[in-house]
Order: C-alpha cells, then structure tokens, then sequence
C-alpha cells in the first residue's frame, strides 16, 4: 500500500502553518517527519487522521483520492501525543474494543501483568504511554500514525517499541513523528523535514544539519 | 459495530446519572411530557457537544474516532440511547402515578 498527502493548506487566523507539503508512505517502511517546535508536524498528523480541517488536503492510497476522513474508512489508526484512554476506562475492556490481546501484551511487557483490571487513571503517565502504543501498534489496521511516539517512555521501554514498530512496519503504512531524531533516525526508512511550512525529504542524514535542524557535529 | 455500541455506551455513562436527575425535575414539576423533556434534553446536547469541541474536552473524542466513531454518530447515538431510556421511564412513572 502506498500512503500519499500532498495540497495541504492549513492557517490559524493569520498564520501559516503548512503549506507545501508532499509525504509518501509506502508498507514495509517508517517514514517519519522531524521539525522543530511548532513546525506543524502534530497537524500534519491530524489532518492526515482527519480530526483537523485543512484548507486544502489531498490524500490518496494506492493513488486512489480519498474522500472520506481516514479515521472512518478504519484503514488507519493514530496515537495522538496526550492520553487518548478514558480515564476511568478499564484497561482489560479496551484491550477488548482494539481486539488486541492481553496475553499478547503480557509477553511482551509481564511487568504489567497485575494491571489488567485497573483503571487508566491508575497508572503513571509512562505506563498508560506504553500500553496506549500498544493498543495502537498492535489494532488492526493498514496504516499507522504516531505523534511523538516516544514522548515520557524511558530508554529500555523505547527499544521495545522499536521492535514493535520495525514488526509492525511489514504488513502496516507507519508515520511517526518525534523530537527524538537519534531513535527516529534510527528506526526510519524515509525521513521529511518539516520547515517553513513545507516538506523535504531527507536524502543523506547531515542534510538535517544543512536546514539547521540540528547544530553542526550533532550527528557526530 | 458491537465494539462501537459498547464504546458509545461507556462515553453515555457520565450522562446517564444527569438523565435521570433532569427526568425526576420533571416528573416533579409535575410536567413529565415526553416530546417536551426530549427537546430539552436535544438542546441541552448540543451545549455539551459545544462546551467539548470549544475545550481540552476535545481530545476525549479522539479515543472514538481511533474506533471509527465521528462526533455526530456519537452525540447521535448517545441521544437516541438517552431518548429510548427517557421514554419508559416517563411512561413507567405516568403509567404507576396517574
């Protein structure tokens, strides 16, 4: 499958967000985007999932214009970057609504094991961070968007959703976005920097010191 | 579609215990009319669906829309679950007093 978005314009009130945007995501890769606070990498996102209205957007898979949001065809699935969990959601029911499976999840993280009956508002942020990944990495779906994906998760729990997404990434469209650039740089096939509004696409990695996204030597 | 309904019934929940508080106000003001209490309550709907989209309340929508749930199938939903309830409990109280 190959994911495109390309046409957005997208303003608040005066201001310029994005403007020259042009993203392809294809299965079996991680495309990701890199930019500065406040660039428009989060709306990009919600756009492409549909909870924000451009101006403009076009988005096609397989080169098919789509006209409805991407959130109701249930191709794509999106981690937004605050918790997106009812509070006072059971985790072990939402397990059950994403028909994802506890056991599954057990495998992988058993620390969690005693969580199952729990409530969302029970766990510390990074907990209900991880399972939330989860929940979406693991939901079915074709297509995969992830806003800063690795955002209060610590180090060894980030190598484990590097894993997952790299699994993930052979059968599912994945777009993540983080301010993380040595994890994401890591992980990526294709990187876009995002910049006065408008996309490039990443060729050699000492380009993102080029667009002074990064000081000099960073990569180093 | 059944993991719709459930989720839409979990996002009910907080409203049912309002319900019932707004269909006892009636019942007590002695004007239990179930066309009246149903426009009440659709108006009192949209104030809320306004107050969550124009507040941080928004970003509990995401949650339904990462399930396929637009905001108006789920404020639409809600409604029409909201009115069948409202609906037998007026007739039950106009059915057990009158």
């Amino acid at each position: 499958m190959t994911f495109e978005i390309d046409n957005i314009e997208l303003h608040f009130k005066d201001k310029r967000i994005l403007n020259g945007i042009y993203l392809k995501a294809e299965t079996g890769k991680i495309t990701s985007i890199l930019g500065r606070n406040g660039s428009g990498k989060s709306c990009l996102i919600d756009i492409a999932f549909g909870i924000l209205k451009a101006k403009y957007c076009n988005i096609r898979i397989d080169n098919k214009p789509q006209k409805k949001k991407l959130y109701q065809t249930k191709k794509a699935t999106f981690l937004p970057q605050y918790h997106y969990t009812p509070n006072r959601a059971k985790i072990a029911s939402v397990f059950k609504l994403f028909k994802v499976k506890w056991n599954d999840f057990i495998e992988e993280f058993p620390e969690f094991s005693n969580y199952k009956n729990s409530k969302f508002n029970q766990l510390s942020g990074g907990q209900r961070r991880i399972i939330e990944i989860y929940l979406i990495l693991k939901k079915a779906s074709e297509i995969i968007l992830l806003d800063e994906t690795f955002s209060n998760i610590s180090p060894l729990y980030i190598e484990k959703i590097k894993q997952l997404i790299a699994i993930e990434k052979k059968q599912k469209v994945i777009i993540l976005t983080d301010h993380n650039y040595q994890d994401v740089i890591d992980i990526s096939d294709d990187i876009y920097l995002l910049k006065n509004g408008c996309t490039k696409l990443i060729k050699n990695i000492t380009e993102l010191e080029d667009y002074n996204y990064l000081n000099s030597g960073s990569l180093n | 579609m059944n993991n719709q309904l459930i989720s839409i019934f979990h996002f009910y929940k907080p409203f049912l215990k309002w319900s019932v508080i707004i269909n006892l106000l009636f019942v007590l003001l002695k004007t239990p009319d179930v066309i009246l209490v149903l426009i009440v309550k659709f108006l009192l709907l949209l104030f809320t669906y306004y107050i969550i989209i124009e507040t941080k309340g928004k970003q509990k929508l995401t949650f339904y829309k990462i399930l396929g749930i637009s905001d108006i199938k789920l404020f639409l939903v809600v409604y029409v679950i909201d009115a069948i309830i409202t609906f037998i409990f007026l007739k039950l109280i106009i059915y057990l007093f009158a």
